[in-house]
C-alpha cells in the first residue's frame, strides 16, 4: 500500500502537498483537547496546529515513518494495521554492515567493539503477555495481522512526535476523516504550559511506552512485572530546556534518571574549566554514582537539547538493587567507569575537548560520519570523486568542513540518530530503515519541495537539478550522503588511498575517543 | 592515543621476504649456471617485473573504476608502492646487475631508476607535506579554491582599513597590501611551513604601541587576515607540489611501459 | 586564528573534475604509445637495430645492422653455423664435442643440443670477447670445481698405450751422460714455439748409436722360394742394393741370407715383410691399408676450406633459384620435415654468401697448422704409395706348413729390426715416440720448463725407467699446486677446448 502511495507521487507530485491549512484562533479554544487553554497559549499554538483532512484510505502514518505531529481525531475513523515484524526480533542490520565493511572503518570497528546489541529499540512497542501488541503512540493494542479502529475524539501520534521514535504502526484514514494535527512545538509548549495536556499525555506515556522503555534499559530486564506497574505509577517525568542544568557537581543528590529523549552532557570540573565525560542519551541513565557511594553529584549534567527524563527515586532505586542483585553490579560498572573516564579527562584534557567539539558541533548525533586525517591526506579528492562516481557525477560532499585538531569533517550526511530531515518531508522520501544506520532519500519520490535542505542543522543537504526519467522534466532533487547503498563500503573510504577516510559512529564516547588520535 | 593509520608492518614483512627469496634464488641460480636474461630464471624475473609493473600501471585506472570489486584503494596503493619496488628489483636480477650495454638497455635501466626513486620521492612527499600542513597549518583549502578566497581576504581587508587613521592606512599600502596582493609560491615552505611568518608580521608588532587603542582591533584583524594569507600561500604551495609531483612519476612510467612493450615485442619476434 | 567560512558547497564540475586532471594521465598514455609506435613502425619498417640490446662484439660488426642474419624471426635458432660451418661438418655441435670426449656413440646419440649462443652470447659491446665463455658452462655437464677435476686418463691407467718400441731411459740416460751430450734435450728437441718437442726421429737421434756403421747380417735358415731377391724385384733401389745380399745355398735349400749394409727402413726387408704378410694376413693387410687411406681422407677433410675468391654471384644465385625450387617442389609434406630443414638450412647459407660475400669459415686451418697438416699428408700419401707398390699382387692360398715357412721367414730378415720394434704378427707395429700423450688437454712445456728448470721436477724417476710404456707423468694433483683459484689459472678452457679441433664431426 505503501507503494500506492509512491506511485501516486512520482504521477502527481503537487498532489502530495499537505491539505493542511490552520485553524481560526476563535475555533481552537473549542477543540477537546484544547479545553480551558489560556489565551496566550492558543496563541502561542496556533501555528503549529492545523486542520488534516484525509480522504478514505488514506495513510496518515506510515510505520517506521518519523513523525513531528500528534493527531487528534475530530470526525471519521482511522485504521491502524502493523505490516511489518516487531524490529524486537529483528537482527540488527547495521551490525551486519559493520562486519562487512571491515575493520578499517572505524564505523564497523566501533559497531564490532562495542559488541552490541543495540541499545534502543527502533520501534516503539512491546509485547504484552497475552501476545497482543501494545503500541506506544497509539492507543490500540494489535495482534499481528489484525486490525484496530480508532474513533473521533482519540489522540494518536504524540509519543513518536516528542521522542522521536519511529512511528509504531501504520494509520490510514478508513472513512473521510478529520483531524487536528498538533506538531511537535505545539506539543512541547502544551507540556509546558497546560498542566492538564502534560498530564493527559504522561499518563498515556506512563501506561503505553514506559514498560517498554523500562524494560529496553538492562537494568530493569530482570525485573518483575509488578514492580514495573509499580515503577510506572511512581515515576516521575520531568523535561529540560537546551543547556540547563539537570544537576550540578557537588550539589546533594537523592535521584536516578532515565534519558527518554534527547542528548544530557556529563562533565567533570577540573579547576576553572569543565570537561565533557561523555554525553547520555535514549536509554542511557545517571544519577547512580551518587546514590551508591552515598555522596553528593560526583559529575555535572546538563540538556544539550530539549531532555526528556524519567526521575526514580532513591527508594525505587534501592528497591531495584535489592531485587535484582545483577542490577546493582552493572551499576557500579557504569559508575566506575564514569569515574575512570573523569579521571583520564583530568590527565588528558584532550579527549574532554573532542567530546566538547562533538557537543558543540552537533556531531553527536552522527552515527556514521566522514572524517579526514589531515596529517595523511593527500588532498587528491579520489574520495569526492569516488563520491561522484557512485552518485551519477554528482558528489554528495566536497572536502571541505570544519577542521578540528588534525581532523576534517567534510560536509558529508552525519547519518543523525534521530533525523530531523526526515520529519516534513512531504513524500516520505527520506527514509532510514529499521535497524540501519544510513538515512537516504529515494530519488524517485522525492520531489525537491527543500525542506530538508532547511532542516538539516549542518547544511549537509543539497538541492540538485535533476532530469526526472518518469516526469521527463527537470526538477530539483534533495541529495545527501546514504552511505553508498548497496556497495560493500562508503566508496569515499574504500577509495582512499591512504586510509585517511574514516567513518565513526558518535554513540560510543569511549571508543571514539580511545580511536580519534592527536597528530601534533 | 593509539595511532589509528596502522604502520602496515606486513606489506613490508610481505616485501622484504618476497625480495629477500627473489635475491637468494638469484644468487643461487646464477653461481649454478651463468645468468642469461633471455632464458630460463632470467626470463622468468624479466616476466615477473614486467607483470607486475602492469599491475602497477592499473592503479591509476583503479582509482577511476570504482566498479571493480577488487580490493579498497589503499591496498592498491601498497600494492602499488612495494610491487614497484620489487618489479625494480626483478629488473635488476633479469639482467643480472650488469650495466647494459646497448642504448635500448640504457633506457629501460635509467628510466627503471627514474620511476622507482620518483615513486619513492613521492611516497616521502605524500608522507611529509600532510604532516606540515596538519601540524602547522590552522587553515585548510582546497586548491581550486584558494585564488578565490585570497581574493575574498584582499577585499575584506581593503574593507577593513577603509576609513581608517592615515598612519594606518600608509603602513596597510606599504606593508600589507604588496604581501596581500596575490598568490606567493615558495618551495621554502616544503622545510618551514611558517617560513617568513615573523618577518612579515614584525611590522605589525612594531607599528602597534604607534596607534591608538580604538584602531588596535583593525590592526589585530589585519594581522591576523595577512596571516591567512601566508597560510593560503603555504597551501597552494605544497599542495601543488603535491600535484605536480605526478608530472616527475607519470610519463616516465608512460614511456618505461612503452619501452618494456617494445622490448617484448622485439624478444618474441627473434624467438 | 579565524577560520575561512566554509558555505553551503558549491558541488561545481570544475572542483570535482577539473578540465586538466587528466591531463597527465592522458599525456603520459600518449606519450607511451608514441613512443611504442614509432619503434615498431622503426623495426618494421627496417630499422632493426632500435631492438637491440647491445653492440656486437667486433668481429661481427659486418652484420651489426642485419639482425635476419643471425636471428631467424620465428625459430629459436641463433643461425651461427651459416658462417662458422658453412660446410656442415657439424664440430662445434655438442655431439661432436661428447664424440671428441668418450668415442661412444650411445653418449653421443643422448647429448642434448646446445644453442651457441648459450655460450657465446654477443649484444656485449665491442670490446666483449665471444671467445671468452663462462667457465659455469662447463659446469652444468661436468664437475663444479678444480678440486673435483678427475686423475689424467694417462696416469690413471699407469701406462702408454701402443708405444710401439723396446726403449729403456735408464740406459739410454746412461749412455747420453757418458758421450756428454745435453741431458734430456738430445732427443727431446724443443719444437720452434718451445711449447712442446719435436717427434723422435731415428734418423737424427738414435743413429748416433743404432745402425751407424756398416753392418753384415746373417739370418736364421729361410725355406727356399719365399723371399724374393733384389734382382728379381726390378726396381730402381733393387739393383743398388743388389749386390749386398746373397743367398746362402746347400743343393737347393736355402739356409740363410747374408745381408751387407743394412739401414733404417731397408727396403729389401719391407719389401719382403710386405709381401711375405700379404700372403699370411690378406684380411690384416687391406685394414692396414684401410687405415692409411682414412688418414689421408681424414687430413684431407681437415685441409678443405671454402674458395678464397667466393662463388661468383651469379653461381650463387643458380644454386639458390635451385634450392628454391627444390623447397617449392617439396611443399608442407610433414613426413619430409628433416629435408625441409636441410634445404631451408643451406639456402639461407647461401643467401647468407649473397649478402656477405665470401666465407671464412673457422673450418679452415690456421696457416701453420696448415703446413703441418700438409706436411702430414704428404707422409701419409708416401706410405700409402709404398704400400700399394711393395704390397701388390694375389693372395694364394697356404698350406699350414707353407705358412709357417713364411712367418719364420719374416722373422728371420727382422731380426735387427727386432731389437727395438714390437711386431703385429709379421709386420712391425708403428711408433708413435714421443708425441704429444695428453688427448683432451693443450699443455705448454715453455713455463713449466722456464719456472722449474728440471724434467724430473715433473718426470720424476724417469731415469730409473725401463719400460717405454712407463708414463712418469705427475697426476692431476701435480697440476692443482699451481692451477688452482687465486694461484694459477684453473679454468676450463686454459687446457681444454669444447670445441674438437682436428677430428671430424660425424667421423668418417
Amino acid at each position: 500500500m505503501a507503494v500506492d502511495e509512491r506511485q501516486l507521487a512520482r504521477a502527481f507530485p503537487n498532489s502530495l502537498e499537505r491539505p493542511e491549512k490552520t485553524f481560526p484562533l476563535e475555533e481552537l479554544g473549542k477543540i477537546p483537547v484544547f479545553e480551558g487553554l489560556s489565551e496566550t497559549v492558543l496563541k502561542k499554538i496556533h501555528p503549529y496546529v492545523l486542520d488534516a483532512q484525509y480522504e478514505d484510505g488514506q495513510v496518515i502514518l506510515r510505520e517506521g515513518d518519523f513523525s513531528d505531529a500528534a493527531y487528534y481525531i475530530l470526525s471519521g475513523v482511522v485504521e491502524i494495521q502493523l505490516t511489518q515484524l516487531p524490529a524486537l526480533q529483528k537482527v540488527p542490520s547495521a551490525q551486519k554492515r559493520g562486519e562487512r565493511a571491515g575493520p578499517q572503518t572505524m564505523a564497523g570497528r566501533a559497531e564490532e567493539l562495542a559488541g552490541m546489541p543495540r541499545r534502543e529499540r527502533a520501534v516503539g512497542r512491546a509485547m504484552a503477555e497475552s501476545g497482543t501488541i501494545i503500541l506506544s503512540d497509539i492507543p490500540a493494542e494489535l495482534k499481528r495481522g489484525t486490525r484496530a479502529i480508532l474513533d473521533r475524539g482519540e489522540l494518536f501520534g504524540e509519543i513518536s512526535a516528542l521522542s522521536r521514535y519511529p512511528v509504531s504502526a501504520t494509520v490510514r484514514a478508513a472513512s473521510a476523516v478529520a483531524c487536528v494535527m498538533i506538531r511537535t512545538p505545539a506539543l512541547r509548549i502544551l507540556q509546558r504550559s497546560a498542566p492538564k495536556f502534560k498530564e493527559f499525555v504522561d499518563r498515556r506515556y506512563r501506561i503505553r511506552s514506559l514498560a517498554t522503555h523500562l524494560r529496553s534499559v538492562g537494568l530493569f530486564a530482570g525485573c518483575s512485572d509488578e514492580f514495573l506497574r509499580g515503577l510506572q505509577e511512581r515515576v516521575e517525568l520531568v523535561s529540560f530546556e537546551p543547556g540547563e542544568l539537570i544537576a550540578e557537581e557537588g550539589a546533594p543528590a537523592d535521584a536516578f534518571f532515565l534519558v527518554r529523549g534527547g542528548y544530557v552532557k556529563v562533565a567533570a570540573r577540573s579547576g576553572a574549566a569543565d570537561l565533557a565525560l561523555t554525553y547520555l542519551r535514549k536509554g542511557d541513565y545517571f544519577g547512580e554514582a551518587a546514590i551508591l557511594l552515598d555522596e553528593p553529584w560526583p559529575f555535572s549534567f546538563s540538556a544539550i537539547e530539549s531532555v526528556e527524563l524519567v526521575k526514580l527515586s532513591r527508594a525505587d532505586l534501592e528497591e531495584l538493587m535489592r531485587l535484582v542483585p545483577d542490577s546493582q553490579r552493572e551499576l557500579w560498572e557504569v559508575t566506575i567507569a564514569r569515574l575512570k573516564q573523569r579521571g583520564a579527562a583530568i590527565r588528558n584534557p584532550t579527549d574532554s575537548e573532542y567530546l566538547q567539539m562533538a557537543v558543540d558541533t552537533g556531531l553527536i548525533h552522527g552515527e556514521s560520519v566522514l572524517l579526514i586525517d589531515l596529517s595523511t591526506c593527500t588532498r587528491c579528492d579520489d574520495c569526492v570523486r569516488a563520491c561522484a562516481d557512485t552518485h551519477g557525477g554528482t558528489p554528495r560532499f566536497i572536502r571541505e568542513g570544519f577542521k578540528f585538531r588534525n581532523w576534517l569533517v567534510p560536509t558529508s550526511c552525519y547519518q543523525c540518530t534521530d533525523p530531523v530531515c526526515m520529519i516534513g518531508c512531504p513524500t516520505g522520501a527520506i527514509t532510514r530503515p529499521i535497524g540501519t544506520t544510513e538515512v537516504s532519500i529515494d530519488p524517485m519520490t522525492c520531489i525537491g519541495c527543500g525542506n530538508c535542505v532547511r532542516r538539516c542543522p549542518w547544511g549537509n543537504i543539497v538541492n540538485v537539478p535533476y532530469s526526472h526519467p518518469v516526469l521527463k522534466k527537470d526538477i530539483a532533487l534533495a541529495t545527501k550522503c546514504d552511505l553508498c547503498l548497496g556497495r560493500k563500503a562508503p566508496a569515499c573510504v574504500q577509495m582512499c588511498p591512504h586510509g585517511s577516510a574514516i567513518r565513526v559512529s558518535f554513540k560510543d564516547v569511549g571508543l571514539l575517543t580511545s580511536m580519534l588520535p592527536v597528530v601534533s | 592515543m593509539q595511532v589509528l593509520r596502522p604502520k602496515r608492518p606486513r606489506w613490508l614483512i610481505a616485501f622484504a621476504v618476497a625480495a629477500a627469496v627473489c635475491l637468494a634464488a638469484y644468487l643461487a641460480l646464477s653461481a649454478w649456471r651463468p645468468w642469461v636474461p633471455g632464458a630460463g630464471a632470467g626470463l622468468v624475473f624479466g616476466i615477473l617485473a614486467s607483470l607486475i609493473f602492469l599491475i602497477d600501471l592499473l592503479y591509476p585506472l583503479r582509482r577511476r573504476l570504482l566498479g571493480w570489486p577488487f580490493g579498497t584503494a589503499q591496498r592498491w596503493l601498497q600494492f602499488h608502492i612495494y610491487g614497484g619496488l620489487l618489479a625494480a628489483l626483478c629488473v635488476g636480477i633479469h639482467a643480472g646487475f650488469r650495466w647494459p650495454s646497448g642504448t635500448m638497455g640504457w633506457f629501460l635501466e635509467i628510466l627503471t631508476v627514474w620511476v622507482t626513486l620518483s615513486g619513492l620521492a613521492g611516497v616521502w612527499l605524500q608522507k611529509w607535506i600532510p604532516a606540515l600542513t596538519a601540524g602547522g597549518l590552522q587553515v585548510e583549502a582546497l586548491l581550486e579554491r584558494i585564488p578565490k578566497h585570497l581574493a575574498d581576504l584582499q577585499k575584506e581587508s581593503e574593507a577593513l582599513v577603509a576609513g581608517s587613521s592615515e598612519m594606518l592606512e600608509r603602513f596597510y599600502g606599504e606593508n600589507v597590501r604588496p604581501a596581500m596582493a596575490g598568490i606567493a609560491p615558495s618551495l621554502g615552505y616544503l622545510i618551514d611551513v611558517r617560513s617568513e611568518r615573523d618577518r612579515r608580521l614584525g611590522p605589525f608588532n612594531r607599528l602597534a604601541p604607534f596607534l591608538g587603542a580604538e584602531e588596535r582591533p583593525r590592526l589585530d584583524d589585519l594581522k591576523s587576515l595577512l596571516t591567512e594569507k601566508l597560510e593560503l600561500d603555504a597551501q597552494y604551495s605544497l599542495q601543488r607540489i603535491l600535484r605536480l609531483w605526478t608530472w616527475v612519476h607519470v610519463p616516465p612510467s608512460a614511456l618505461l611501459f612503452g619501452l618494456m612493450l617494445f622490448h617484448i615485442f622485439a624478444g618474441l619476434y627473434y624467438t | 586564528m579565524r577560520l575561512i567560512p566554509f558555505g553551503t558547497p558549491s558541488k561545481s564540475k570544475e572542483y570535482v573534475f577539473p578540465a586538466g586532471r587528466l591531463k597527465p594521465y592522458l599525456l603520459s598514455v600518449a606519450a607511451g604509445a608514441v613512443l611504442l609506435a614509432v619503434l615498431v613502425a622503426a623495426f618494421t619498417t627496417g630499422a632493426k637495430t632500435v631492438a637491440t640490446p647491445g653492440a656486437l662484439a667486433s668481429p661481427h660488426a659486418p652484420v651489426e645492422k642485419r639482425c635476419a642474419t643471425c636471428h631467424a624471426p620465428g625459430a629459436t635458432e641463433v643461425r651461427c653455423e651459416y658462417c662458422h660451418d658453412p660446410f656442415g661438418t657439424s664440430r662445434f655441435e655438442n655431439a661432436g664435442h661428447v664424440w671428441f670426449g668418450t668415442k661412444n656413440p650411445q653418449l653421443v646419440a643422448k647429448a642434448k643440443d646446445i644453442e651457441c649462443a648459450q655460450c657465446h652470447s654477443d649484444h656485449h659491446g665491442l670490446e666483449f670477447s665471444m671467445r671468452r665463455v663462462d667457465e659455469r658452462q662447463c659446469a652444468s655437464c661436468h664437475f663444479r670445481s678444480m678440486a673435483k677435476h678427475p686423475q689424467i686418463a694417462l696416469v690413471k691407467a699407469g701406462k702408454m698405450l701402443d708405444e710401439g718400441i723396446h726403449f729403456n731411459h735408464k740406459r739410454h740416460m746412461v749412455e747420453v751422460q757418458k758421450k756428454n751430450l745435453e741431458m734430456c734435450l738430445y732427443c727431446h728437441e724443443p719444437t720452434g714455439d718451445r711449447k712442446g718437442f719435436e717427434a723422435i726421429s731415428f734418423d737424427r737421434h738414435c743413429v748416433l748409436c743404432h745402425l751407424n756403421t756398416p753392418e753384415t747380417r746373417k739370418t736364421e735358415p729361410v725355406a727356399p722360394a719365399v723371399l724374393i731377391l733384389p734382382r728379381a724385384i726390378g726396381a730402381s733401389w733393387s739393383d743398388a742394393i743388389a749386390a749386398n745380399i746373397q743367398e746362402i745355398k746347400r743343393g737347393e735349400v736355402v739356409r740363410s741370407v747374408v745381408y751387407q749394409n743394412v739401414t733404417h727402413r731397408d727396403p729389401w726387408i719391407l719389401y719382403n715383410l710386405w709381401n711375405l704378410s700379404r700372403e699370411v694376413d690378406p684380411t690384416g693387410l687391406a685394414a692396414k691399408r684401410q687405415v692409411l687411406a682414412s688418414r689421408i681422407d681424414d687430413l684431407n677433410f681437415q685441409l678443405r676450406q671454402p674458395p678464397t675468391g667466393g662463388l661468383a654471384p651469379a653461381v650463387l644465385k643458380t644454386q639458390q633459384d635451385g634450392i628454391a625450387a627444390q623447397l617449392k617442389q617439396l611443399g608442407n609434406d610433414p613426413g619430409r620435415l628433416a629435408e625441409r630443414r636441410r634445404l631451408e638450412k643451406a639456402l639461407a647459407r647461401v643467401r647468407v654468401q649473397i649478402e656477405l660475400g665470401p666465407l671464412r669459415g673457422m673450418t679452415a686451418p690456421r696457416p701453420q697448422d696448415r703446413r703441418e697438416l700438409l706436411g702430414r699428408l704428404a707422409d701419409a700419401k708416401a706410405a700409402l704409395d709404398d704400400f700399394d707398390n711393395y704390397a701388390a699382387g694375389p693372395s694364394p692360398t697356404l698350406t699350414e706348413d707353407e705358412r709357417q715357412a713364411r712367418l719364420a721367414a719374416a722373422a728371420a730378415i727382422t731380426a735387427p729390426c727386432a731389437k727395438c720394434h714390437i711386431f703385429n704378427g709379421p709386420l712391425i707395429k708403428s711408433v708413435r715416440a714421443a708425441m704429444p700423450v695428453l688427448d683432451h688437454a693443450r699443455f705448454n712445456h715453455l713455463p713449466h720448463v722456464q719456472q722449474l728448470q728440471k724434467c724430473q721436477a715433473c718426470h720424476t724417476g724417469i731415469e730409473q725407467s725401463a719400460k717405454a710404456e712407463d708414463v712418469n707423468l705427475p697426476g692431476i694433483a701435480n697440476c692443482q699446486s699451481c692451477h688452482r683459484p687465486g694461484k694459477s689459472k684453473a679454468d676450463c678452457a686454459f687446457c681444454h677446448r669444447y670445441h674438437p679441433q682436428r677430428e671430424p664431426w660425424p667421423p668418417i
